[in-house]
């Protein structure tokens, strides 16, 4: 698959967890790379993931002020959950769970699928910084899991 | 969206190929228009950067021919073009995407639909060597459009191609016109006449004229006659005024020329046309060099 | 069943199939290739007869060191016989542009003709030392010349045949420059093996003539490389 297209289901995932609407999400996510183009029009390298997160962050924020919905971090729309594993639920759970720092963290590293360093560039943390919330965010969602879902994890 | 040729002189040594040329194009199709030796090829390789003009600039937007944005939106068909041997139709426009830096998959969708825009879907897959001129050219038309480029110069595009070959390139040209500079080099005037917004007329390595079909031929208009005579008047009358074209009937001449006033009595006006134009400005070195 | 958290987190959140991904995507004004993604991209336009004959040296090394006994003198001389072989084909490669009249086209694309060039050299440059290398080590080791000499022995052919090639590319047009390059491939081997019988005789001499032709050699190549790297109308050599 194309580099691109990759890269645009990265940053519409990471859209569609934050803002939980498939249209809003993939709104945000052309708008990203319009801007991130925009700015960029010579475009001599690949994309700088960091820079095109940063982007998206910023939309994402707009988009709340714009609805002026308070945090959003509710569960998944509700008419799901019959279809749902219990293992998908209690992950959902154990990331609601995490703090905001934690939570951003493995969003972008795994729903969004950053690496180590652009997750630490985004973030605007040191490598080994990011490499310790990671793992201590990791470990806190395998505990919870641990207990709700009796798994040897 | 401007291209803009400012003051442009090419010598080479002590002859002058292009003598400060200043041109400003913006949208649409523009057919440029001279005899061999006239300078379009010169004009058309410092618009492609492949020669430096001696002196005076060239730029898109205010982005010099000499930069890589430049020629990131160029796309150029010379005048005679080779091909490495073991090419397909398929691979040379691949190898071409990749010199225009255009990712591989992104390649395939391109070129694909680019073969399918000048036939050669089905000969896609066939080697260079076994085409004929005109499926040649057409693979030339093609390559220079991978880019989808902003600007599009095709030096003596239809070369070889026969007359169904030139309907549709004439097609293809007009509907991409809209949003894009062409510019296209002939030395044929039918195939500018109708597609060309502006022309462009080089003697000499000067622009002699600029402006649509009608303002160009407006400098002859009412000058074209056309008349039958005996062979001694003819004779008179050739060598006074520019003689566009000339037979025999029986035992008299035909003869169609340029003059201000009506050439002898039995002289009728006739339509001008782009052909009579560029005939009555280029004949004579057509005749030099046959 | 192990639970892999990395994996269930890819899962749980997986949204809905993005509905105007490809037709955005084909619209925006793309991400053009690196440069470095470019030259990778020529690798395989590269003809194929530079990697056999790469290959050929090679084998030929390992295959006379295993198979004829005592064979340090049948190494010198098939790889002596096979470098210039190697340079010709190289500077061929190098030189196809113009070989074969693309460069009007190539010259006007988003990576230039001197970019392209690079390209190839780059490609062919790792290629070649590579070879060289191992010549010279699989010399070195098996025959009695030592590596200084083996190095000088494999160099000074190369950079000698490689450095007329491209200056006769430059000059001479299409097929023909390639027959003249072979038959200077073929004088500069013909050279050497009269100067290798010479050694016997006085091998000083001979050692400092091939490092003047190595040197001389050289400089050629370079000027060549430059030429083509840097060069536009007085390259191009075109004529109106």
């Amino acid at each position: 698959m194309e580099e691109l297209t990759k890269t645009y289901d990265k940053i519409y995932r990471y859209c569609f967890y934050k803002v939980r609407n498939s249209a809003a999400a993939e709104d945000i996510t052309q708008e990203t790379f319009l801007k991130y183009f925009a700015q960029n029009p010579k475009i001599k390298r690949g994309e700088d993931m960091a820079y095109l997160y940063t982007i998206t962050k910023n939309l994402c924020v707009d988009y709340f002020r714009k609805k002026q919905t308070e945090e959003l971090h509710e569960n998944y729309p509700a008419e799901e959950f019959s279809e749902m594993s219990d293992t998908k639920i209690a992950v959902r759970t154990a990331m609601e769970k995490l703090d905001e720092r934690h939570r951003e963290i493995i969003l972008l590293r795994y729903i969004g699928g950053l690496s180590v360093s652009e997750t630490a560039e985004t973030v605007g943390i040191s490598r080994f910084a990011e490499y310790r919330l990671e793992k201590a965010a990791l470990n806190e969602m395998k505990k919870y899991l641990e207990g709700a879902l009796w798994y040897e994890i | 969206m401007e291209l803009r040729i400012d003051r442009v002189t090419k010598n080479y040594g002590s002859k002058i190929a292009c003598d400060r040329l200043s041109i400003t194009f913006g949208k649409g199709v523009y057919g440029l228009l001279g005899a061999n030796g006239a300078g379009k090829t010169t004009l058309m390789r410092m618009m492609c950067g492949i020669l430096n003009p001696t002196s005076g600039t060239i730029s898109y937007d205010g982005v010099d021919v000499s930069c890589e944005e430049y020629r990131d939106v160029l796309g150029y068909l010379p005048q005679d073009f080779g091909y490495y041997p073991e090419f397909t139709a398929q691979d040379f426009m691949m190898y071409i995407a990749a010199l225009k830096g255009i990712p591989k998959s992104k390649a395939k969708v391109k070129t694909e639909e680019l073969l399918e825009m000048v036939s050669l879907k089905n000969e896609a897959k066939k080697k260079i060597k076994t085409f004929s001129g005109g499926m040649k050219q057409r693979l030339g038309i093609a390559q220079a459009m991978l880019n989808d480029p902003k600007i599009l110069v095709l030096d003596e595009p239809t070369a070889g191609l026969d007359p169904k070959e030139r309907v549709r390139f004439r097609n293809i040209i007009s509907r991409m016109g809209a949003d894009r500079i062409i510019l296209l080099s002939t030395h044929i005037v039918s195939d500018i006449e109708h597609i060309a917004n502006t022309i462009l007329v080089m003697k000499n390595g000067q622009l002699i004229h600029e402006g649509s079909l009608e303002e160009i031929i407006a400098v002859i208009r009412g000058k074209v006659w056309e008349c039958t005579v005996p062979q001694k008047i003819s004779d008179e009358l050739t060598v006074k005024y520019p003689i566009i074209n000339t037979r025999n009937v029986g035992d008299e001449v035909f003869l169609r020329l340029v003059c201000d006033e009506k050439p002898c009595d039995d002289a009728v006006n006739a339509d001008a046309t782009l052909e009579d134009l560029y005939l009555y400005y280029f004949s004579e070195e057509e005749n030099d060099k046959s | 069943m192990r639970f892999n958290l990395k994996k269930e987190l890819r899962e749980a959140f997986t949204p809905p199939e993005p509905n105007g991904r490809d037709g955005f995507l084909a619209a925006i004004p793309y991400p053009k290739l690196t440069y470095r993604e470019f030259v990778l991209s020529q690798i395989c336009y590269i003809r194929k007869r530079i990697w056999f004959v790469s290959l050929l040296i090679l084998l030929a090394g390992v295959g006379a060191v295993y198979i004829v006994p005592d064979s340090s003198m049948v190494l010198v001389w098939i790889i002596s016989a096979l470098i210039p072989l190697l340079a010709v084909l190289t500077a061929a490669e190098i030189s196809r542009s113009d070989i074969f009249g693309m460069f009007e086209i190539e010259a006007v694309c988003r990576f230039a003709l001197p970019q392209v060039i690079g390209a190839r050299m780059i490609i062919l440059g790792i290629c070649n030392f590579a070879v060289i290398a191992a010549a010279t080590a699989v010399l070195g080791i098996f025959s009695p010349l030592g590596i200084a000499k083996s190095a000088l022995y494999i160099l000074t052919p190369y950079v000698s045949v490689n450095g007329i090639s491209l200056a006769i590319f430059g000059r001479v047009n299409g097929q023909d420059g390639v027959y003249l390059s072979v038959a200077a491939a073929f004088a500069v081997s013909l050279a050497g093996v009269i100067l290798f019988g010479k050694e016997l005789y006085d091998e000083r001499m001979t050692n400092v003539l091939m490092m003047a032709v190595c040197v001389a050699g050289t400089v050629l190549m370079t000027v060549q490389i430059k030429k083509l790297l840097v060069g536009k109308d007085n390259y191009y050599g075109i004529k109106d």
